[in-house]
This record gives structure tokens, C-alpha cells and sequence, in this order.
């Protein structure tokens, strides 16, 4: 063996790693006869012995605790908005709707509960394009800011009207095109609760027992629902207080009570919006 | 009788990402040191490995989906991050220097003693004093060449481990392994004996 072929084996030989039979022979005997190439094979042989040294003295080092309970705390905040159920498609799939439904109530509840440590300004952000009132930060139908008016007889006639006296038509049931998987349907059902253009036609008038509903108030950070391509609206019923949470007023006598509430589901199965109904 | 089955690094991550808090802990209880002497190896700084293993599991949380078995290891996929954190952590913060530019005279003349061995010169790098001038030359390698002495004698890895880490060819692996111990062993030499800093071994060889 020449030194030039020795030198290729050289680093194998000093790590200890497989070396074919007859070459490592090949390579001890050259050693022997070769006083520089011996003195090369003693150097590394005495480096590899000083890095396993230096790998055993990190042998215990940890990353501290905090760490793990920092990313247990974002994984814990990441989850609450990680589907927990299969991703249901729209598209004709048949689906069950009442574990979706139970599963939407729980990020609802993580939702809220998130946006509750949101400061004004991102929750400004978070409900643009919708109209402000002075109590609120989200646009609502009359009835919403104070429930008791709901008994006054008087005030029925304006329920179904904004402020600006459009008229807000009653919502019956889930938007039927967002689960036949059109597309651009959600952009127009978030409008004041009325369908529009290239959704659903709206129910005829508004009856007694018809529903009435609020905007869908968008669920995550930075993202618009709007933009949305495809999705599921499920029917979820809550506790009165998550009203509080997107600064609706709640009526206290009832505040033991419970509301309807549309939750848009994305095709990921992510909750992107919600909207009150009554 | 019942058979326990370590769950695979494949499993738990399906299980974390599907929201499974036990399996993200199980998965990150498993990796945080590797990964963090690693960073730390690299970088010199608990600070940074700290961030660096911090950011890893991050990214693994957000890109979990992203990662696919069938082109390699998670533990490579680790790695390959955690090497991305360093270096880019390194650009950032350019404080670190090489061990002869660390030391002023006094302490250059310390470590020279440290280093005197007089019939064997690299004979006692063994010794626990030394070990701490290993760890200097070491850092004072090029980040190119530290990562492969890292990957492949401080955390044992084979060279094509360290080649799906480094996201480069096995032959590339194996020459800057040589290549890098040559250097190490002029460092160590160059600092146990003032003087004989010229090369005294032929590293211009590349086997790739």
C-alpha cells in the first residue's frame, strides 16, 4: 500500500469503522514500514480519543426545563385551533352533524377565550368591515344590544331593520351553497346576514319563528374568512356569556341561558367565523 | 404476557399532529439533547442552543405536516433545521472567535502548558484539562468543517446520517471529515508547540 492510499484510509482506521479485511491489513503493514504514516495514524488516533472525550463531557447536557414548558404552552395554543376532527368536505359527503357540531363548540370556547387577551386594537383589526356602534366593536342587529327590548311589542317591527334602516333578512337555515362547495358563497352570506349575489336566493320574508342573525365575526387572527373557498356552516348552541366575548351586550336575567350560534367551518376543519342567531 | 412497543418518531409525530400532547412530549423528550448539544457544539453558546432547540420543535410544530418520511429520518430533519438556526444564529451574532484569537499571551502561555506532553504531543488529549482546548479548535474550525466533525465524532452519526443532515453527498462528507481533522490536529499541535503553526500534514486531498 502507498501512503497516497493509505491517507484515504486513514480517518476510518483511527474511527474505529469498518474497514474492508484486507485493506486494514494492508494498511497496518504499511504503518509499520512507513514511519510518517505511522505518526499520522498515532495523531488521529489520539484526536479521536480527545473529541470522544469531549462528546462524553456533553453527554448530559438537557435544554432547560423552560423550554419544554415554553413549547408545551404553544403546542397547548396551537392545538386550540387544530382540527380535532377529521376534515370534512362539503361536497355531497354525507356527514354526522352533531359530533362536527360539539367539536365546533370546543374551538369556539378556546376562540373566546383567546380573544379575550386580544388587546382593542387587534380586535379592531379583527372586525374590520364591520359597522361600529358605540357600545360595540361588531356590527349586531337592534335586538342584540339590549334583549329586553325583544319583549317590546313595539320594537318588533324594527327588529328585522340595521340602523340605517336596511333591511336585514332572516336566516333559516345553514347556506345551503356552502355545502353544495360553491365557491364565494361565504363573502356573501357574511353580509349583514343577507345572501347576495352569487349565493343562495333568501328565503321569502321574514316570518314569526324565522330566524335572525348577526354578521359572521371572523374567529382567527390575521386571516379572513372571506377568502374562503370552500366550507360547512354548523349549527352549535352556547353558553349566553360567549356574547360577552365579541362585546355583545348580555341581558343578566338570562345570562344562565343559552344561544344559537352558526359556525363556519373551513374545509380543514378549522372554525373561522360565527355568527348569533335568534 | 404483554410486549411494550416503543412508539417510532414517525408515530408519535402522527399523533402530535394530530393534536396528541403526550406524543409532541414523548417526541421532544426523546430529540431536545441531541439537538441541543448539537447547537450548542456548534455555536459555543447555551443561549443559542437554547433558542436553536426551542426553534426546532417551533418549526416541527407548524410544519409537521411538511415533513415526509420517504425522504429521510425526523431525527435528520432535526438536525437540518437545527443547522439552519445555528449558522443563521452565527451570521447574526459574530462574537465568537477562533481559540488564537481569543486568548491574549498570558492565557495562550496557560493553555501551551496545559498542552505540553514530552515524548507523545497529542498522546495525552484524553486528559479532562485538554478537553476544553479540543472544544476551542474545534469552534475555531470553519462552520463547514465543524458541522461534520460534530455530526460524525461527537454525535457518532455515519456519514450518510451526517450527509442527510448537511443535505449534501456522502464523498462530500467524508473528505470534509478529513479535512477537518487535519486541522484540528495543526491546531493542536500549532498551540502545544508556538512555532510549528505551518502545516505539517498534507490536508489538500478532497476523496469526494
Amino acid at each position: 500500500m502507498s501512503c497516497r492510499n493509505y491517507e484515504t484510509i486513514l480517518t476510518e482506521a483511527a474511527r474505529g469503522q469498518m474497514l474492508d479485511a484486507g485493506a486494514k491489513t494492508d494498511a497496518l503493514a504499511h504503518a509499520e514500514t512507513c514511519p510518517r504514516c505511522a505518526a499520522r495514524l498515532s495523531d488521529e488516533k489520539a484526536l479521536s480519543a480527545g473529541l470522544s472525550s469531549l462528546s462524553a463531557s456533553a453527554a448530559t447536557a438537557q435544554t432547560p426545563a423552560r423550554v419544554e414548558a415554553a413549547l408545551l404552552g404553544a403546542f397547548r395554543q396551537r392545538s386550540a385551533f387544530v382540527p380535532v376532527i377529521a376534515p370534512v368536505r362539503s361536497s355531497g359527503a354525507q356527514w354526522t352533524r352533531w359530533p362536527v357540531a360539539a367539536a365546533a363548540a370546543i374551538l369556539i370556547v378556546s376562540a373566546f377565550a383567546a380573544l379575550r387577551l386580544l388587546p382593542a386594537g387587534t380586535r379592531e383589526t379583527a372586525t374590520q368591515g364591520s359597522r361600529l356602534d358605540g357600545s360595540s366593536l361588531i356590527a349586531f342587529p337592534d335586538w342584540w344590544k339590549d334583549e329586553r327590548i325583544a319583549n317590546d311589542p313595539e320594537r318588533e317591527v324594527a327588529r328585522d331593520r340595521d340602523e340605517r334602516g336596511r333591511k336585514l333578512i332572516p336566516v333559516t337555515h345553514f347556506p345551503r351553497g356552502l355545502r353544495d362547495g360553491r365557491r364565494g358563497l361565504v363573502h356573501d352570506v357574511a353580509v349583514n346576514g343577507r345572501r347576495t349575489a352569487g349565493g343562495v336566493k333568501p328565503e321569502a320574508a321574514a316570518s314569526p319563528g324565522e330566524e335572525i342573525a348577526t354578521d359572521f365575526m371572523p374567529l382567527t387572527y390575521g386571516g379572513s374568512f372571506s377568502q374562503l373557498d370552500d366550507g360547512q356552516v354548523v349549527r352549535v348552541e352556547l353558553p349566553r356569556s360567549a356574547l360577552q366575548s365579541f362585546g355583545l351586550p348580555v341581558n343578566v336575567e338570562r345570562g344562565g341561558g343559552r344561544v344559537k350560534a352558526d359556525v363556519l367551518l373551513g374545509h380543514d376543519g378549522v372554525a373561522r367565523a360565527i355568527r348569533f342567531v335568534r | 404476557m404483554t410486549l411494550f412497543t416503543t412508539p417510532s418518531d414517525d408515530e408519535l409525530l402522527r399523533l402530535m399532529t394530530a393534536g396528541d400532547e403526550s406524543a409532541f412530549v414523548a417526541l421532544y423528550r426523546r430529540r431536545q439533547a441531541g439537538i441541543y448539544r448539537f447547537a450548542l457544539q456548534m455555536s459555543g453558546s447555551e443561549a443559542i442552543a437554547e433558542d436553536v432547540t426551542q426553534e426546532v420543535f417551533m418549526v416541527l410544530m407548524s410544519e409537521a405536516k411538511n415533513f415526509d418520511p420517504a425522504k429521510g429520518t425526523l431525527a435528520g430533519y432535526l438536525y437540518g433545521v437545527a443547522r439552519n438556526q445555528v449558522l443563521r444564529a452565527l451570521g447574526r451574532d459574530r462574537s465568537f472567535v477562533p481559540i488564537n484569537e481569543g486568548h491574549g499571551e498570558e492565557e495562550g502561555e496557560a493553555a501551551h502548558e496545559q498542552l505540553v506532553a514530552h515524548d507523545d504531543p497529542l498522546g495525552d488529549l484524553t486528559r479532562a484539562e485538554v478537553i476544553d482546548s479540543v472544544r476551542q479548535a474545534v469552534m475555531a474550525l470553519p462552520a463547514h468543517y465543524r458541522e461534520v466533525v460534530v455530526l460524525c465524532d461527537l454525535h457518532e452519526m455515519s456519514y450518510a446520517e451526517a450527509a442527510e443532515v448537511l443535505g449534501c453527498a456522502v464523498g462530500t462528507v467524508r473528505s470534509r471529515l478529513h479535512r477537518a481533522r487535519s486541522l484540528l490536529i495543526e491546531k493542536l499541535r500549532a498551540t502545544k508547540e508556538p512555532g510549528t503553526a505551518s502545516p505539517i500534514v498534507n490536508t489538500a486531498r478532497c476523496f469526494a
